[in-house]
């Protein structure tokens, strides 16, 4: 069982070290002269206005909302295709599955209506409501 | 290995937490949450549950996170200097539920075995779930009603945080 989890394991042994390894070996060879501007967060060279952690764009929300919805989705759409190709009735198990992301697709399909997909819709309805 | 392995997650777990409860920046602390739940994952899988373990990092470590985090910078400035002291209380009460919780899941344990119930490390268990769920006589409905949950759940959450936004503006 857990032989099957050792590749997962290298893969994140190798992605903390190829992080951390360069780091080190930074801190360790680098000279130490800091000063403000060196400090400054580098933005394509604009000096940056105010600061980083401010109240952001609600739609950002909604859009992790409905990412973390079709993120379930998946989760439960593993084990379904971990079987689909050596399932004894295919028929079935394609009818399962197929019924099962046409439901979610439907809640896709209303948001989409609905225009919360649509990342300049507030913009839409001010203008509609002035007009 | 597995003594090894369970005493490395369950530490990640632990520190993770503390560090997420203590952390004066509020944003440092979703970090240390990515970090508890990972390391909570890591225990699913120590355990033998290997799905459980996945959904844990996919949903919990990818998703949940980012919802919080974009909770976090979606509140004004000032609430992200919430003082954990204010909620000293809790602190005993969860730990309290935390050891009932353990003890419980300890006298459990002969029970499930009396049962014939497999305990600790087996065999992967994502095939199993998977031809459980495709079994028209076991767990196909309660599949295809998930599907329906999280319609309910894309079209609700959608239209409640919409509608907090429209009174925001």
């Amino acid at each position: 069982m857990y032989l099957d989890f050792h590749a997962v394991l290298v893969f994140l042994i190798t992605g903390v070290m190829m992080v951390s390894t360069p780091m080190v070996l930074g801190m360790l060879f680098r000279p130490r002269n800091s000063y403000k501007e060196k400090d400054m967060p580098y933005e394509c060279g604009e000096d940056p206005i105010g600061g980083a952690q401010i109240r952001f764009d609600m739609r950002f929300y909604t859009t992790a909302l409905i990412f973390i919805v079709f993120d379930a989705e998946i989760v439960l759409i593993f084990p379904w295709a971990h079987v689909f190709a050596h399932h004894p009735e295919q028929g079935l198990a394609l009818v399962a599955g197929l019924v099962f992301v046409t439901i979610v697709f439907f809640g896709l399909i209303y948001d989409w209506a609905k225009g919360d997909l649509d990342w300049v819709k507030s913009f839409r309805n001010k203008r509609r409501v002035q007009g | 290995m597995l003594d090894f392995m369970f005493i490395f997650f369950a530490s990640l777990a632990l520190l993770g937490g503390l560090l997420m409860a203590f952390h004066p920046n509020i944003v440092h602390s979703a970090f240390a949450l990515v970090a508890a739940l990972f390391g909570v994952a890591g225990l699913y899988w120590t355990l033998g549950a290997d799905f459980l373990g996945a959904t844990q990092v996919l949903l919990y470590v990818g998703g949940i996170t980012v919802l919080l985090l974009f909770a976090v910078m979606l509140s004004t400035r000032d609430a992200a200097r919430i003082s954990i002291a204010r909620y000293a209380l809790m602190a005993p009460i969860v730990g309290l539920l935390g050891a009932f919780l353990v003890t419980t899941g300890k006298a459990l344990v002969p029970i499930v075995r009396a049962a014939g119930g497999a305990l600790g490390p087996t065999e992967p268990t994502t095939e199993k779930i998977g031809n459980l769920f495709m079994d028209p006589t076991a767990f196909m409905l309660p599949f295809e009603i998930l599907a329906v949950l999280l319609l309910v759940v894309l079209v609700g959450a959608i239209t409640l945080a919409r509608r907090g936004e429209e009174d925001a503006a």
